[in-house]
């Protein structure tokens, strides 16, 4: 049974290409460009890992990765903060997440790092 | 003296004729007769004598008197006088212990004479006499009684009395007359002396005082270090005299056989009551001077040492001339008192020059002060910063009144608060460590942002400058120079989200074609189409720079507001490079050969900064060595720094380059266009970075044969370099 990852962007074209990449990769991919649907979107899938985006139109990717980590059903769900912000890697550690990054990425690192966690 | 040894044997009545030898008889008659004579030669004598005898006991009763001693005692008989008598000690003398004092002396010698004391007379008036007396012991050598004579002496003692006060009224008269007379001229010497401080006139005024009662003329020289300088003369004559006296300046410096120089020498008056040649001729400096002194001819004189506080000033000179008066020692006292007058008032008309120069200096000073002080409180009070000066426990001891445009305060009303109650509470660790350390050695200076609240409760952004001045006599405190920087962190707030939101927005396309870029890539691998794989190689590596140029711009504006953040860690060289080696390797055509630090190779640093030097050194000698295969990392350990190096074996930089190559916007042009230099911004920011941890970083390069960079860290940022 393929891993399913969770992507939250508000950039699309961001997701599309995230998607292809871990698709390709052999990943289930469930993405949303809106904020506010990741906590519903975890509990409905029960997704291996979720990937962040920080600065999300409307909705603050930090308070969400807060709210997995502090719920006891979705703690143990790796997060990985994927940014364009120069201090991703202290947004990460300030926010729990259990990876980070940056933006822009390279292909391969992206699917090494996930492939660490699931 | 009487003799009165006669009446030891009163007549012997025992004493009898018998008659039976009538030669006996005849003798003992005869010796009968002649006693009989001599008692009453004697009796007669006693009794009409014109001097008082008695004989008393030596518990002081009267046991005989005669007539004459009665009557002077003013008795009848003296019968009457013995009877009434029985106290001598009491009775008769004035003063009582009189009769002990006689007593005493009689005991001890045996006999008085010419004692003399105050006595009552019976009518209780009070008279003086004059005693004779001796002691009369039995055979064992007890007191039998005293006795002797008194004399009346009481016209004497008057006579001898009246001429005593006389002459005691006499000679206090005169004692009076002179002591007013010294007195007075020392009033008015006094007067005068302390009626000006100035050292001219207090001395011509003494001399004038001094010729007008003591002197004919008179001269006053002045001791100085290098002799006697002639300061004054006076006269009372005039015309040739005065001619004489005044010629009598010209001739200097006196000589040490002079009068003025023993005076000043032995530090006591000179008296010569009468000149003669020989002291003329010691006096005399030369033959026109000892022909002025002979035409002068002064014949008597005092001359006096000035003396202040131990010091000699200089001498004054009495002189008398043509024989009008010969000094005394009276004459020499007054002179002398005269002297240390004229020396108080010569010393404190000095004192008082001194301290008119030292007065008129501190004016001087305080004149120059007032200007300065105007002119720096001036513009501290007008400067827009605020200064401020803190005392070695912390406190606030001053602050300029530009507070008050800053903060809102009065510089009263800031003075009273606690410093820490207005900073930021996230900023008082960091601002207590800059206290501390800047407290600690003088002359430090630290700089520094923290904010302050304002009288109305918002927060001001200020910036700060702090020397350490508390060794410094004149300022004693840490100065503190501080401004508003709110207006301009709250502009270059707005600038940092732009350029954050700007960095951001612009990696979201980029971060987009990348990934596009290298799924292509994939496929073009898949189907062998190798034209395209190059086209996408170049796609790559302009994306690179992209990014770079994107990250270098924010770093950039950083950098040049000093604001670039640093999080250090004790961090692994060995493993750093590792792990970025490992990252970037997959990417490149080169073998990355790492020559490690045997051991540990920690260092304290920002892991992402110094990574990303590394990364812009890798990346810059691949970018400069196509074609290559192989680019080498070394770390060496060297006097407590880390030296990491990256050599490629490219084209290397022409010399006239290397210079510039860490400067901003440089760029590399070479001979091959497709591989030049970006964005001129890498290895600027590099610089910065390794700076910014006190290290160093530098190159060599050989054109044709490669280039390395090389970046040193200390181990430990305390021992690096500023």
């Amino acid at each position: 049974m393929k891993k399913k990852i969770l992507v939250a962007d508000d950039d699309q074209s961001i997701l599309e290409v995230v998607r292809i990449v871990l698709t390709e990769g052999g990943f289930e991919v469930i993405s949303t460009p809106d904020g506010s649907r990741v906590s519903k979107l975890i509990a409905e899938n029960n997704p291996d890992l979720v990937m962040l985006d920080i600065w999300m139109l409307g909705y603050d990717g930090r308070e969400i990765a807060k709210k997995i980590k502090k719920d006891s059903r979705t703690r143990k769900i790796p997060v990985i903060v994927l940014s364009a912000l120069g201090e991703t890697k202290q947004i990460a550690k300030e926010i729990g997440a259990d990876n980070f990054i940056e933006k822009p990425f390279d292909i391969n690192f992206l699917l090494n790092m996930i492939k660490k966690y699931v | 003296m009487i003799e009165t040894s006669v009446l030891r044997s009163p007549p012997d009545k025992k004493q009898k004729s018998n008659g039976k030898a009538s030669r006996v008889t005849s003798v003992r008659e005869q010796i009968k007769k002649a006693i009989k004579e001599s008692e009453r030669k004697y009796r007669s004598i006693f009794e009409n004598a014109v001097w008082g005898i008695f004989q008393t006991t030596p518990e002081g009763k009267l046991i005989t008197a005669n007539p004459a001693l009665a009557k002077m005692f003013g008795f009848k008989t003296p019968v009457e006088m013995v009877r009434h008598l029985k106290n001598i000690e009491n009775q008769v003398y004035v003063n009582p212990r009189q009769r002990e004092k006689f007593i005493r002396i009689l005991e001890n010698r045996g006999f008085v004479s010419d004692f003399e004391s105050e006595v009552y007379h019976k009518s209780g008036k009070k008279f003086w006499i004059s005693e004779n007396a001796r002691v009369i012991r039995d055979g064992g050598g007890g007191v039998l009684y005293y006795e002797g004579t008194v004399q009346d002496v009481t016209e004497r003692k008057r006579a001898e009395e009246e001429r005593v006060q006389l002459l005691i009224e006499q000679s206090a008269r005169a004692e009076a007359e002179e002591a007013n007379r010294r007195f007075m001229f020392l009033v008015e010497a006094s007067k005068v002396l302390s009626q000006s401080l100035d050292y001219a006139t207090t001395l011509k005024k003494v001399a004038g005082l001094a010729v007008s009662s003591l002197a004919d003329y008179c001269v006053v020289d002045l001791f100085e270090e290098k002799g006697f300088k002639k300061l004054i003369s006076i006269t009372r004559y005039r015309r040739k005299t005065s001619f004489l006296v005044e010629k009598l300046l010209n001739f200097t410096p006196l000589k040490e056989t002079s009068p003025q120089f023993k005076a000043i020498r032995s530090k006591r008056a000179i008296l010569e009551p009468n000149i003669n040649l020989n002291i003329l001729l010691q006096a005399a400096v030369n033959d026109d001077h000892l022909k002025t002194l002979k035409a002068l001819n002064p014949t008597s004189l005092i001359c006096i040492p000035l003396i202040a506080f131990d010091k000699p000033l200089g001498t004054i000179t009495f002189c008398a001339i043509n024989n009008s008066k010969v000094y005394s020692k009276s004459d020499l006292e007054l002179a002398e008192e005269l002297g240390r007058h004229a020396a108080l008032a010569v010393n404190n008309s000095l004192l008082y020059k001194s301290a008119q120069e030292e007065i008129t200096m501190r004016f001087e000073i305080e004149d120059i002060l007032r200007t300065s002080e105007k002119r720096f409180r001036q513009l501290i009070n007008k400067s827009s910063d605020v200064i401020t000066l803190i005392d070695e426990r912390g406190r606030n001891i001053y602050i300029s009144p530009s507070i008050k445009s800053v903060l809102g305060y009065k510089p009263v009303e800031f003075l009273g608060l606690s410093p820490f109650s207005i900073l930021h509470p996230e900023d008082q660790k960091k601002t207590i460590e800059v206290i501390k350390k800047v407290s600690q050695v003088g002359g430090d200076t630290a700089r520094g942002v923290y904010r302050l609240r304002h009288k109305n409760g918002s927060w001001k952004w200020i910036e700060y400058v702090a020397t350490n001045l508390l060794k410094d006599p004149d300022v004693g405190a840490i100065i503190v120079n501080f401004r508003d920087i709110t207006e301009r962190m709250q502009i270059q707030k707005h600038k940092d989200e732009f350029l954050a939101i700007a960095s951001h927005e612009l990696k979201t396309p980029v971060t987009t074609i990348k990934a596009f870029v290298q799924l292509l890539d994939r496929k073009l691998n898949q189907v062998g189409d190798k034209e395209s794989l190059a086209y996408i190689y170049r796609i790559n590596n302009q994306l690179s720079s992209l990014t770079s140029l994107i990250k270098g711009l924010l770093d950039l504006t950083r950098i040049e507001e000093d604001r670039l953040l640093f999080h250090y860690e004790k961090i692994d060289m060995n493993e750093l490079i590792r792990s970025i080696v490992e990252d970037i390797q997959p990417t490149i055509p080169h073998k990355i050969v790492i020559n490690y630090l045997p051991g540990e190779a920690k260092v304290e640093a920002d892991r992402e900064r110094i990574g990303q030097v590394l990364t812009n050194l890798l990346t810059n000698s691949i970018k400069y060595s196509p074609g290559e295969s192989m680019i080498t990392i070394s770390l060496k350990d060297k006097d407590g720094y880390l030296i990491t190096s990256v050599k490629d074996f490219g084209m290397g930089i022409p010399k006239d380059m290397q210079k510039k190559i860490f400067e901003r916007f440089f760029r590399a042009v070479t001979s091959k266009s497709d591989t030049y230099s970006g964005l001129g911004l890498g290895l600027y920011i590099s610089r910065e970075i390794v700076r910014r941890h006190k290290g160093e970083i530098w190159l060599k390069s050989v054109e044709s044969k490669g280039s390395t960079f090389f970046f040193s860290l200390p181990k430990n940022r305390k021992d690096g370099k500023k």
